[in-house]
């Protein structure tokens, strides 16, 4: 059966195409890295453990999960038994038979998100199943109809010779709308999808089936006031909690957020208490943001298979050839890591460099929660305002830059990248900018043409701001201009005047 | 790699790289620069591609990176709870790229969640396969399918009430 291809949009804009041809037509070939200061980096976690369980049952009966569970969730044995102990998963044995077709309820297991139940479907004998059918309608008694967005069903396999196929449902959790001790599922109908341009009901049915619902498994938190490095910046990490499905980071919501514009924290790898250590996680995008319902907030991600908590020693932050990792229990440690490495001050790279001396040589190209991008006359710098870390990004004299032979410099509006023309006269541009992996800035070279001058300059204009025309009488302690943020100005300022003094500051109203 | 080849096979996606943009950014002129700095970004680490043969995914990858790195930057960042019942996506008024016939289907789209309305979008408008969805977000093909089919029934429910 061909996919039908939807052609829901009109042709390419003209002017989206004239810019990708020009981006083609101008790219060059030399470019260098500027490194991260990568480092090796340690957290060692407070001693005291926590084991927040849900409520924990001493001695639930244990059972065989169905295999389709147990690839769901990657467990073996000895794990299934523990999270049956605790009442995270049960057996369950409803079952109802109309229409031809019998749904028969197999078992339940609560993550910390969902319920997964899982059930077997028995057809009639004949009737022949493809994988675009499904349930035409599901609805849970006693919740609103037909609110499916929150709920998943899933065909786990083929009809075996009886006609009959699993079948996973993910009922999601949600606090405004608690389904109690038990929930019944109703179902209506079954449907062809996909073959046709409609849905078509191929077998009209209604059928009702109750499952139990599990408690939450042990969660086990650690209260560690660990530093966790993320790009330039230095996160708090306050706890950790590891379920059988989920670890959560809990961190300073503004901290955090200023963490994560440049280099979303990716988590790489769990090491268990036997040093093994399980990669190639599923990370997309980063850990996800989060808040609990206690007001909480951090990060979490989903485990691809579960895990028990019990046994996972460390998380390893893996992002280009560095490798930061939190030991979760100082005592089963293990060997010895890298320490923890400072991360530089501004102050320092202005005298390392030979960098500003006055806070007025200084100029703001962006401001983004607390990460400010500035210059002086031959460097840009990334600096985090709130920690204190920095970082030079380019040299602009070891590429050709001069100011008095009419060199300029701009950050592009709406992205990361920096554009440095060399000189009036230079046929090429100098692009620094964040690579594709985090914690990096590249820099190389492209034909100035269609790159120069920046075409969207004007976006920038109502930006930045003639210091003295917000304080009167700034004099030697502001740089030259103040710059807007998400509409609140901000301006470098420093009590005696020099670079090494300087602060970012919020502009009052 | 070299640029000729580089550039065949990004204007060979140009299509792709707008609409896929544009299901995340819903601004023309969003579009046109995220994916500037996604192809300058790709071309510079062209060498770390090990197959040509995956270059249509590993481009779409960067390119989605730089969209969320973008809409990070603007405040509007991936929903923090995106599994939550109800789902959700931004709505925004009907722009001219969509043809005619098929703004219905687009504003139904815009109520999925970003992340279930991205697996629509690349499997029945850009046309890959589930697998190469599940390696440009690196989630599990069961994953893939549970949201399309998720997000499938939404549709159906939203466009039936219209």
């Amino acid at each position: 059966m061909k996919k039908k291809k939807i052609d829901m949009y009109r042709k390419v804009p003209e002017m989206f195409h004239t810019r990708l041809c020009d981006t083609l037509d101008n790219l060059e070939e030399e470019r260098s890295v500027v490194p991260f200061r990568g480092k090796k980096f340690v957290a060692i976690a407070a001693a005291s453990v926590l084991a927040c369980a849900g409520l924990t049952v001493g001695a639930a009966a244990l059972f065989d999960w169905h295999p389709t569970a147990s690839e769901r969730f990657g467990t073996e044995r000895e794990l299934e038994n523990k999270l049956t102990a605790q009442g995270a998963a049960i057996p369950e044995n409803s079952t109802v038979t109309a229409d031809g077709v019998t749904f028969e309820a197999v078992q339940a297991i609560r993550t910390d998100d969902y319920y997964y139940l899982l059930m077997n479907m028995k057809l009639p004998e004949g009737f022949e199943w493809n994988d675009d059918m499904g349930i035409e309608e599901t609805n849970v008694e006693g919740l609103p109809k037909d609110i499916y967005a929150g709920h998943v069903t899933n065909w786990a396999g083929e009809p075996d010779a009886e006609n009959r196929i699993p079948v996973e449902v993910q009922l999601f959790v949600d606090g405004n709308m608690p389904l109690g001790d038990q929930v019944t599922l109703q179902f209506s109908n079954l449907a062809q999808y996909e073959k046709t341009d409609h849905v078509e009901t191929v077998l009209e049915g209604q059928w009702e089936l109750s499952f139990v619902l599990p408690q939450e498994a042990d969660t086990l938190v650690y209260q560690t006031k660990s530093v966790l490095a993320v790009g330039t910046h230095e996160l708090l990490i306050d706890s950790v909690e590891i379920s059988p499905f989920q670890i959560r980071l809990y961190t300073e919501e503004t901290a955090a957020m200023h963490a994560v514009a440049y280099s979303p924290i990716r988590l790489t790898g769990l090491e268990y208490t036997d040093g093994s250590v399980i990669e190639d996680m599923t990370l997309a995008l980063g850990m996800s943001g989060m808040r609990d319902g206690d007001g909480g907030f951090g990060f979490r991600m989903d485990l691809d298979n579960a895990v028990d908590p019990e046994k996972v020693a460390a998380l390893h932050f893996t992002e280009c050839e560095e490798e930061f990792v939190l030991v979760l229990n100082g005592s089963d440690a293990g060997e010895s890591h890298a320490q923890v490495q400072n991360m530089t001050k501004l102050s320092e790279i202005l005298a390392s460099l030979g960098g500003a001396e006055k806070v007025t040589d200084l100029q703001i190209l962006d401001v983004d929660s607390g990460n400010v991008i500035l210059a002086d006359d031959d460097h840009i710098y990334l600096w985090d305002a709130e920690c204190d870390n920095a970082m030079c990004l380019i040299t602009l004299s070891e590429h050709g830059y001069s100011a008095k032979a009419g060199g300029e410099f701009i950050k592009m509006y709406s992205g990361d990248t920096i554009f440095i023309h060399p000189t009036a006269d230079s046929d090429h541009v100098v692009i620094c900018a964040p690579g594709t992996e985090s914690e990096t800035w590249e820099i190389w070279e492209m034909p100035a043409e269609s790159l120069w001058p920046y075409q969207y300059e004007y976006m920038w204009e109502d930006c930045f701001q003639e210091i003295g025309k917000l304080v009167p009488d700034a004099g030697k302690n502001y740089c030259a201009e103040a710059f807007m943020s998400k509409n609140q100005w901000y301006a470098l300022y420093s009590e005696d005047g020099t670079a090494e003094k300087t602060e970012l500051i919020l502009m009052k109203d | 790699m070299d640029k000729e080849e580089f550039t065949r096979l990004v204007l060979a996606m140009e299509s792709t790289l707008f609409h896929v943009s544009y299901t995340l950014l819903h601004n023309e002129q969003d579009c046109a620069d995220v994916v500037q700095e996604a192809v300058i970004k790709a071309y510079a680490s062209r060498g770390k591609l090990r197959e040509q043969g995956y270059f249509k995914t590993w481009i779409v990858r960067i390119l989605i990176n730089e969209c969320y790195t973008f809409l990070r930057r603007q405040k509007r960042y991936v929903p923090l709870e995106e599994e939550a019942v109800g789902g959700y996506g931004i709505v925004t008024e009907v722009s001219s790229p969509i043809r005619e016939e098929y703004l219905d289907l687009y504003r139904a789209m815009e109520e999925l969640s970003e992340k279930d309305r991205l697996c629509i979008q690349l499997f029945y408008m850009e046309d890959y396969s589930v697998r190469q969805i599940a390696q440009i977000l690196k989630i599990p093909e069961g994953t893939v399918k549970s949201r399309m089919r998720r997000a499938r029934l939404q549709l159906k429910g939203l466009l039936v009430e219209e």
